[in-house]
């Protein structure tokens, strides 16, 4: 990549402190982001995706979470030694955020079109009306029907899909350079998800907006990212463009996870599955994290932490054993 | 929201005829003749008849029944038996004392229930939060006539600040009358200020960790917008259903801490009206705080509806 990343996390460690000491929920991982590319962080629940994307928000429950180490560059500069109120004004204009539960994530006791027009106001100088004009074309982009009259409606008369819609449009609704969407479609219907993937993928490109879009749905990533990261126990375990990741996956993780995927042409009996859990945060293995679940798992897997290795360029995996060849 | 209110006012009128039929069977069946009480003990049986008779008291059950709904829907809610005057005109002569004191005491309750209740929750786990806690625990635990007691004692005996007892009507003099009304409302405001105090602290402990609440953040709203607007709003619906029956408690509260400082509101009028059985002023009295204290529920229910739109939509339809 020549370009300057739009977003680049440099070694960012996030932790939590609990009863029984720090846990450390993000790992020493880093990534970047260029300009209106659209990145796939996938893994299981509890693998430290969404901690990441709140901590590039800085919206992390304080306490008990905070991050201990690390950088967080936007456009050059470190969201983490930012002064509070900068980062504020980053939030919601330049960067945007929509979450997993659109049920809950708006405000019950205010219109969706103040809560809109708050956004707007809060980062534009614009009157009332101006912003209502432009809360009601961002409705009208969302695909809300009639939205002049919608917009007056409160969240409980809604759908979730429809509110969802809702929260993509007051997300972009300053036109932000990168929205962080946390999984947000894993809360509604099969035929919801798709519509709601559409219309993040149309509004996208006409944005020329960066996503970085956590999931643990492989499908989702195939569809719609560029590129991919994949997180295991608050590590990236392998990152690479969306068609390498699937033509060729290097890292046995990343193997089990695609091959835990159904799929529709394959006359396969019954659906793979990865052995074994996601190791606690407490009693983490001393080297690889997944060799405890890993058929490839040597010796050595269990030395020390394994290092990124670069397959191809922009294609890097941490398992010692990634350049032996395709995985099987 | 129109349709809502007829229909809460629809709603109250079978409420009203059942509290005013216990208000009305209550004095027939507790022992003891009014008639003997108004006679004194040198009267004779055939003047205590006399009485009976003159009051109507000798009348079948449900004549009496009858005439009192008769003369209530007339809007006469009887003479009192002691006082020789309409029960209406009493009630409405004491009222005001009692309705200035608990509105005193509701503005106390409100603005340091709900500051103290914020302040905690925004300061969570700090010596803040310590002291506003254990504060609120103090006010919950105090009865307040022991505390009107040790009011007087501090501020009016040893430091002179406060007179101990009597009133002024705030139209009269309202600096006076905020001498007099201040230890009576503060010493009934106490309980509620730390029972509203811990519920507002922990429901908004409560709303802060909602997910609409990190939306909020999100969109880079200010901290101070987030928790006075996104965050008061919703923590106001369960509040305000603790201020009706704050105010509830209040007006009841009011009987002990009047009879406390010496003033003579509704609280010591029923009072002196259970104890010296004087039932058409019991009848009465008890009637108008009931149809009183259900207007109030009322308008709770209205506020209610007012800020929480889910409950407005819902009774519209």
């Amino acid at each position: 990549m020549t370009a300057q990343p739009l977003l680049s996390v440099r070694n960012l460690r996030t932790v939590f402190g609990t009863m029984q000491g720090d846990v450390t929920a993000v790992d020493d991982v880093s990534f970047d982001v260029s300009p209106g590319e659209v990145l796939g962080i996938v893994g299981e629940s509890g693998s430290g995706k969404s901690v990441t994307a709140l901590s590039i928000m800085g919206l992390l429950p304080q306490p008990p979470g905070r991050v201990a180490g690390g950088e967080i560059l936007f456009q050059g500069r470190d969201l983490l030694k930012m002064p509070k109120s900068e980062l504020r004004q980053l939030r919601g204009s330049a960067i945007g955020m929509i979450f997993q539960e659109p049920m809950t994530s708006l405000n019950p006791v205010f219109t969706i079109g103040d809560q809109i027009t708050e956004t707007i106001r809060v980062h534009e100088r614009i009157g009332a009306a101006a912003a209502r004009t432009r809360g009601i074309e961002m409705l009208a982009r969302v695909g809300i029907p009639s939205p002049e009259r919608r917009i007056d409606d409160f969240p409980h008369q809604l759908s979730g899909g429809m509110r969802q819609r809702v929260m993509i449009a007051m997300a972009l609704s300053c036109s932000p350079k990168l929205l962080l969407a946390d999984e947000p479609t894993t809360a509604l219907d099969v035929t919801i998800q798709a519509q709601i993937l559409d219309l993040l993928r149309d509004l996208q490109r006409e944005l020329g907006m960066a996503i970085v879009i956590i999931t643990h749905n492989m499908g989702v990533i195939a569809e719609f990212a560029d590129r991919v990261a994949v997180m295991y126990a608050g590590r990236i375990a392998e990152e690479g463009t969306v068609d390498r990741i699937f033509d060729a996956p290097s890292h046995p993780y990343t193997v089990g996870l695609l091959s835990s995927t159904p799929d529709m042409l394959a006359e396969v009996p019954r659906l793979r599955t990865i052995p074994g859990a996601l190791p606690s945060l407490y009693e983490l293995p001393p080297g690889c994290r997944f060799a405890p679940r890993c058929a490839r798992r040597i010796e050595t897997c269990d030395a020390g932490r394994p290092a990124m290795l670069d397959l191809a360029p922009g294609h890097r995996a941490a398992c010692i054993r990634a350049t032996e060849g395709a995985a099987p | 929201m129109g349709r809502y209110i007829v229909r809460r006012l629809i709603q109250s009128v079978p409420i009203l005829l059942i509290v005013s039929l216990i208000s009305f069977g209550i004095m027939k069946l507790v022992p003891g003749d009014p008639a003997i009480v108004i006679g004194g003990p040198s009267a004779s049986a055939a003047e205590i008849e006399a009485i009976r008779k003159n009051l109507g008291l000798d009348r079948p059950f449900h004549v009496q029944l009858g005439v009192f709904y008769w003369n209530l829907l007339q809007g006469d809610l009887g003479r009192s038996l002691l006082l020789g005057k309409p029960v209406l005109e009493a009630v409405f002569e004491r009222a005001p004392i009692t309705v200035s004191i608990s509105i005193y005491s509701l503005i106390l309750t409100i603005v340091f229930g709900i500051a103290i209740g914020i302040l905690a929750a925004l300061r969570q786990n700090t010596w803040i939060d310590q002291v506003a806690t254990t504060f609120a625990l103090i006010g919950v635990s105090l009865p307040n006539f022991w505390l009107g007691l040790v009011m007087i004692v501090l501020f009016s005996v040893h430091l002179g600040w406060l007179p101990t007892n009597g009133y002024v009507e705030f139209s009269t003099d309202p600096w006076r009358w905020f001498r007099h009304a201040t230890m009576p409302a503060t010493a009934l405001a106490m309980l509620q200020i730390g029972l509203l105090a811990r519920i507002t602290r922990s429901t908004m402990l409560e709303t802060l960790r909602q997910d609409y609440i990190r939306t909020a953040r999100a969109k880079g709203l200010p901290e101070w917008k987030v928790v006075a607007k996104h965050a008061m709003a919703n923590v106001m619906i369960p509040v305000v259903t603790v201020i009706g029956i704050i105010l509830s408690v209040l007006i009841s509260g009011s009987v002990v801490i009047e009879s406390v400082f010496s003033v003579h509101g509704i609280g010591s009028l029923l009072g002196n009206a259970i104890l010296r059985r004087d039932y058409t002023m019991i009848q009465g009295g008890l009637l108008f705080v009931a149809a009183a204290l259900m207007l109030l529920n009322i308008l709770v229910d209205i506020l209610y509806a007012w800020f929480d739109p889910r409950v407005r939509y819902d009774a519209g339809k």
